[in-house]
C-alpha cells in the first residue's frame, strides 16, 4: 500500500518544523501537528508572520504553559475576569510567566553576587595577613594601693602539691609572725658563746678567753661593770661549764639597740642578734617590720600566743568557746575594736 | 482500461497529460469527471506547476504500486522540502 500524499507531506514538514517561519495560507488543522512540536519562541514568530493561525493557536499556548511552567496555575482568575476580553488569554499568561521568570533570574544573579561578596569579606576577616609593624597596646594602669599588698614570694611548687601547700602555709604564718630567722635547732650549740666540754677521759682543752659579750662601742663606764661581772663569772680551771653571757644591763642598751630589740631578741644581746643569720632585707620584710613598729599590739603578744580567734556572727562554729550568745559580748566587742586597728591585709590573712 | 487521457492544467497554464485511470485515483478528480470536465477532458486546477508536477508524479507512483502488497518493495516517495508545506495543502485538497 502506498502512503497517502498528505501524510508524506506532513512527515516532510515535521522534519523541517524548526525552520518553518511562515505557513501562509495553510489552514490551522492541517499544520497543527507540526505546530505542536514548536517551542514558544518559534510559535510566537510563526504567529507574527502568519496571523491566520492566531485565535486558534491559543490552545497551543496552553500546552506550552503546561510544559514550561508545570507548577503554576493553567488559567488564572485574572485571565477569566478581564474587563476587556483578551483574544488570546493563554498566550498572555505565558508571556507573564516568562517575564516573571526572567526577572527572577536577573535577581538571582544579583543575589548570588552579593552572597559571594559577603563570603569573601568573612573569609578575609579570618585570613592571616603579614603585619609589617604593630601599634603598641595601650598600657593598662592599675591602681596602686596606698599600702601595697604584700606580695607572696613565688613558689616553685604548684599550689596543689603538698610542698605548695606547705609553702603557702608558711607564707601565711609569716604574715602573722613576721619574717623569722630560720629556727636553727643547733643554735644552742653555737661555739661563740660556750666553752667546749671536754670529752670523758680527755684533758680539758686549753683555756680560751671568753669573748666579751659587750660591744666595744658601749659606754666606758659600763665597760668596767661588765668586766667585773666577767670576773665574777670566770671559769674555774679544770671545769668546763656552759657560760651564758650576763644579761645585758639596761645601761648597755643604747637607743640604737632599743629599736632593733624585739620581743624575740630580748634574750639575746645585740651583737648576738647580728651574728646570727641576718634577716633578708627585702621590701616585704621591711614592710612587715614597719608595720610591726606601727602596731604595738603585735609586739606585746608573746610569740607563742596566737591572735584571738573571734567568732563573727556567722561563724559560731569556728570558736567553740563562744557557743552561748550572752557570754563574752564585751570581749568580743573589745576584740573587734582591736581587730580594726590591724592593717587590712593582716586582718584578712588571719581569717583565711 | 481505456486509453483516455486527461489534461491537468496548472495555475500558470502548464499542461500535464495523464491517463484517465491514473488521474482518477484522486477522488476529487474523479468527481470532476461528472461535470463539464468530463466532456472536455481538461481539468483546470488552481495549483502551481511545480506542485502539480509532483502530484502527477505521485499519481503515477501510486498507480504503479497500488496493487503491491509487500510494503518493503515499495520505494519511498520523496518530495522537495521547500514544497512540502504547499504540497500538504494541495494534497489535502485533492484528497490524495
Amino acid at each position: 500500500m502506498v502512503q497517502s500524499l498528505s501524510l508524506i507531506a506532513l512527515a516532510a514538514c515535521f522534519q523541517q518544523a524548526s525552520s518553518i517561519t511562515d505557513v501562509g495560507a495553510t489552514p490551522y488543522h492541517l499544520i497543527l501537528p507540526v505546530l505542536r512540536r514548536l517551542n514558544a519562541k518559534q510559535l510566537s514568530l510563526l504567529e507574527e508572520n502568519s496571523p491566520d493561525l492566531t485565535p486558534d493557536s491559543d490552545d497551543l499556548w496552553a500546552l506550552l504553559i503546561e510544559k514550561d511552567f508545570p507548577d503554576r496555575p493553567q488559567s488564572t482568575r485574572r485571565n477569566l475576569l478581564q474587563a476587556k476580553p483578551m483574544r488570546m488569554p493563554n498566550k498572555e499568561l505565558y508571556m507573564q510567566y516568562s517575564k516573571d521568570r526572567e526577572n527572577f533570574l536577573e535577581g538571582s544573579a544579583q543575589r548570588l553576587r552579593r552572597i559571594t561578596q559577603k563570603l569573601q569579606r568573612e573569609k578575609s576577616k579570618n585570613s592571616i595577613v603579614p603585619i609589617n609593624g604593630f601599634i603598641a597596646e595601650p598600657v593598662i594602669r592599675r591602681r596602686t594601693l596606698a599600702v601595697p599588698r604584700p606580695v607572696k614570694p613565688a613558689s616553685k611548687y604548684s599550689n596543689n602539691s603538698i610542698m605548695g601547700k606547705a609553702f603557702k602555709d608558711v607564707q601565711n604564718r609569716l604574715l602573722m609572725f613576721g619574717p623569722s630567722k630560720r629556727h636553727d635547732p643547733y643554735a644552742a650549740f653555737n661555739t661563740n658563746r660556750i666553752v667546749q666540754r671536754p670529752k670523758i677521759g680527755q684533758r680539758p682543752p686549753a683555756q680560751r678567753p671568753v669573748p666579751s659579750p659587750v660591744p666595744s662601742t658601749s659606754v666606758a663606764s659600763s665597760n668596767s661593770e661588765s668586766s667585773n661581772l666577767q670576773k665574777q663569772w670566770s671559769v674555774p680551771p679544770g671545769h668546763g661549764i656552759y657560760l651564758l653571757p650576763p644579761p645585758p644591763s639596761i645601761s648597755t642598751l643604747t637607743s640604737s639597740n632599743m629599736k632593733k630589740c624585739d620581743s624575740r631578741e630580748s634574750c639575746r644581746s645585740p651583737t648576738e642578734s647580728s651574728a646570727t643569720r641576718p634577716v633578708p632585707d627585702t621590701a616585704y620584710t621591711r614592710e612587715v617590720r614597719k608595720r610591726k613598729a606601727q602596731s604595738p599590739l603585735l609586739e606585746s603578744r608573746r610569740r607563742t600566743q596566737r591572735p584571738k580567734r573571734l567568732g563573727l556572727p556567722g561563724n559560731r562554729s569556728l570558736s567553740p568557746k563562744n557557743q552561748s550568745e550572752g557570754v563574752d559580748h564585751q570581749n568580743k566587742r573589745d576584740s573587734l575594736a582591736e581587730l580594726s586597728t590591724y592593717p587590712k591585709s593582716i586582718r584578712s590573712s588571719i581569717f583565711n | 482500461m481505456s486509453l483516455d487521457y486527461v489534461t491537468l492544467i496548472s495555475s500558470d497554464n502548464h499542461r500535464f497529460v495523464v491517463l484517465k485511470d491514473v488521474a482518477l485515483i484522486s477522488p476529487v478528480l474523479r468527481n470532476s469527471e461528472e461535470f463539464r470536465e468530463g466532456e472536455t477532458g481538461q481539468i483546470i486546477l488552481d495549483i502551481d506547476a511545480e506542485i502539480l508536477e509532483v502530484v502527477v508524479e505521485y499519481l503515477h507512483y501510486s498507480h504503479k504500486y497500488k496493487d503491491q502488497v509487500d510494503a518493503s518493495v515499495v520505494p519511498e516517495f520523496k518530495i522537495p522540502t521547500q514544497l512540502a508545506l504547499e504540497l500538504l495543502v494541495k494534497a489535502d485538497f485533492l484528497d490524495l
